[in-house]
This record gives structure tokens, sequence and C-alpha cells, in this order.
């Protein structure tokens, strides 16, 4: 999920890096100290994510929790993912400190459409497990799109490492559909006013 | 006894100023240059005692770097993908070994130390102390399920069981940050994070890898490619 140093031509690292900068530095600008606690801890969610491996046939796949991360934070996504993106850049080498702009664009935007589907009304119980599931589903698969598209822009040597990984993904998609399905559930059977987020951030209250 | 601790201590902000520099300016380079090379050997001098389990990081870190590299050997487009392949290992490689031994505290302690904005730098502090929390719970998790002999593999059952453990780890941690929040009100949190290490911890590593990388960075001889 993390494009590496070096793989990147200067103008997609420029352009990645000022487009999340602008979305980051407004969510820093709106951010209040209320809210730092939350960012924060879901940013060391994100962080420690890549390390639940999840078994798919003989290999397995790592979370990503972003598009749960997006529903609880909505535009503080931003905030979250770049703290997380810069430990795991220094401290394990994913990703790193030049692709951080373009690394945080792919994975901070479409945490975004998970926030959007979070607040969508839902009357039937099989609503609301869909939109559970596509929390999980549609933002990972964005970012799967929008790496490969970064690859793709890259040059024409690039297109067909793009392909392989948007391919890769795939599998990794509906893992983190179902486990974000299935958390979700999970989180309204043991503590369902932490679901409450909806009518807190409506009345542009702290939850 | 822990190898870190026999290893000279490069500052974490030395290290993030100068990550930054090295990444940035070989990331954008179309040919390199021997002196390149330099930081990365003294780097490796400073963490000999290290360098075999930095290079087998090193190794599963270059999983998309191989990919790219060999769909661009497949094209016979051999110049780009040695290009690629050594500009990204060059910065790995310095990455790895500069923040050797370092936590997420100390990436805190050099934002402070940068004077980035107060804001920034007391979410890395919340963000390492959430990290060094949740982690504990993680290891919690994962022996309880291993003392009561669960074995992860691809069917509902595994799925389920992940997805509680994540749904565990969002309600500790949403339950945390309302916690965390209350203490913040009671100690007058005024956006500022206070710690106890004042001064800076420069050494003469510092001051000498510092010129290193900098002269490696402006040297232009003996192209590699």
């Amino acid at each position: 999920m993390h494009l590496s140093e070096g793989l990147l031509r200067p103008e997609i690292l420029i352009g990645g890096a000022v487009v999340s900068a602008a979305f980051t530095l407004y969510a820093f600008k709106t951010l209040k100290d209320d809210e730092i606690p939350k960012t924060a801890v879901l940013s060391a969610l994100f962080f420690l994510a890549s390390f639940v491996h999840v078994p798919i046939g003989p290999t397995s796949v790592h979370l990503v929790l972003g598009g749960i991360i997006g529903a609880m934070l909505g535009l503080r996504a931003f905030i979250a993912i770049f703290v997380a993106l810069l430990l795991q850049g220094v401290l394990f080498g994913f990703g790193g400190l030049t692709t951080l702009g373009i690394n945080l664009f792919n994975l901070a935007t479409p945490t975004l459409v998970g926030y959007w589907l979070f607040m969508l009304p839902t009357t039937k119980r099989w609503h609301k497990d869909l939109l559970w599931f596509l929390i999980g589903f549609v933002p990972l698969a964005l970012s799967a799109f929008l790496l490969s598209l970064t690859l793709a822009l890259n040059g024409d040597a690039f297109v067909d490492a793009a392909k392989l990984a948007l391919l890769a993904h795939l599998p990794a998609m509906l893992i983190e559909g179902f486990i974000t399905l299935f958390a979700l559930r999970f989180i309204e059977k043991v503590s369902p006013n932490l679901l409450h987020v909806k009518e807190c951030y409506a009345t542009h209250k702290p939850a | 006894m822990d190898k870190t601790q026999t290893q000279p201590r490069i500052a974490p902000t030395t290290a993030l100023l100068l990550a930054l520099s090295y990444s940035t300016v070989v990331a954008l380079q179309e040919h390199l240059y021997a002196p390149m090379l330099l930081p990365l050997l003294l780097l490796g001098w400073l963490h000999r005692a290290l360098l075999w389990s930095i290079f087998k990081r090193l190794f599963w870190l270059n999983t998309l770097i191989a990919i790219v590299a060999a769909s661009m050997l497949w094209q016979e487009n051999y110049e780009l993908a040695l290009l690629v392949f050594l500009r990204s290992n060059f910065i790995l490689l310095f990455v790895l070994m500069i923040f050797q031994g370092k936590d997420e505290f100390s990436i805190a302690i050099a934002m402070q130390r940068l004077h980035l904005p107060h804001k920034l730098t007391s979410i890395f502090f919340f963000t390492a102390k959430s990290i060094f929390l949740i982690k504990r719970e993680f290891t919690l998790f994962k022996n309880t399920l291993h003392v009561r002999g669960f074995m992860p593999k691809t069917n509902l059952l595994t799925y389920k069981t992940m997805a509680g453990f994540v749904g565990i780890l969002f309600i500790k941690a949403l339950e945390r940050s309302l916690w965390l929040q209350k203490a913040m009100h009671l100690r007058g949190f005024c956006g500022e994070v206070y710690t106890l290490e004042a001064h800076q911890d420069f050494s003469v590593y510092d001051t000498l890898l510092a010129f290193i990388t900098i002269l490696s960075l402006v040297w232009r001889q003996g192209a590699l490619i």
C-alpha cells in the first residue's frame, strides 16, 4: 500500500505533497484541543493495523482500517494518517519521507468516502450491514486504484507494475470489508454509544 | 544485552533532518554518484553489530521495488531498473540505519526540538503513548488466543475473531481518548506538552554524520549510473 522512496518522478512527489499539505493544514487549522486525543489514538490504531495479519489461502494480508478511521474522524483522518505514515516511514521504512505526501493522498482521501458512507441514514439491518462492509471495502479499493494510477502516471515502464499492484489488492479489499463489518457490529453490541459519532458531528460537539 | 545500547546514538533531531535532506536529494536524482555511499558506510560502521538485522529488514522492504524493477527489466529498460533499484535502496538503508534504536517517543521529542507547532507535537506525543498501550493489548490478545489453541485459517471464524479484536481495540482506544480528554481539561492543557529532557543530546557523531551527508549530496564525482 505504501509507495517506496526513490520510485516516483519529482512531478508526482511534489504534486502529492502539495495537495496533501493543503488538506492536512486545513485539518490542523480547524482542529480543536478537545479533538487531539481521539485523533492521536486513532492514529496509533492506523499505525498498528499493519501488524494485524489476516490469513487468506496460503498467504496473508495486513489490515489498513482507513475506512473505519475515516468514519470516526472525517477530515481529521488526514492528521491521524499523516502522523502514522511518518512514524511508519522513519521507524520501519514503510513508505518514506519524500513519498509521505503522495502516500497520504492515496490513503487519506478515500477515507473521506468512509466518513460519507457512515453518515448515510439507514433504516433496515441489511442496509446497515452493506454500508459497514462498504466502509471497509470502498476506501481500500480507491486507495489501491490511486496507488496504481500513481504508478501508471510515473511512466510507461511502470504500467505493468501498476496493473499487478491493483490485482494484488483485490483480496485485501474483501477482507477489509468483512473485518470492518464484523468490527462495527461488535462495537454496536458492546459499546453502542461510541457509534453515536453521527449525532455528535451533526451538532459539532466532540464525541 | 541489548545490542542497540552499545551503538553510538545519533540524536533524533539530527536523524530527522538528515533523513529528510538525504531522501529528498537522492529521490530527485537522475544519476547516482559514489560519494552518496559515504554516509551509508559511516552509518554501517556505527551500527556494524546490527547490520545483519538491518539488511534482513531491507530485503523484505524490497518487495514493491523488486516488482517495479522486474517489470522494467521485462521491457528491457535496464538502466532505469538499476537507477530505481539503487535509488530506493540507498534511501531505505540510510533511513533504517539512522533511525536504528529509536522509537515513537524519540520522534515526538525531535518534533518538539525542531519547534514545530504545539498541536502537531502534542499529537505525536499522544500517538506515541497510545501506540505503547495498544501494543500491550495486542500482545495480550495474541497470547490469549494462543493459550486457547486458536489457529488462524481462511474461514469465517478467523475473520470474526480478528474483527472482534479490532472492535475491542477501537472501543478501548476511543474510551482512552475520552479519559485523556478529561485529564487534559483537569490539568489545564493549553496545547503544549512539556518534557523533562530539556537538553539536545548531540554528540561528535552527529557533527561527523551531518558533514559527510552534506558533502555526499553536493560532491558530484564518480557517477555510478
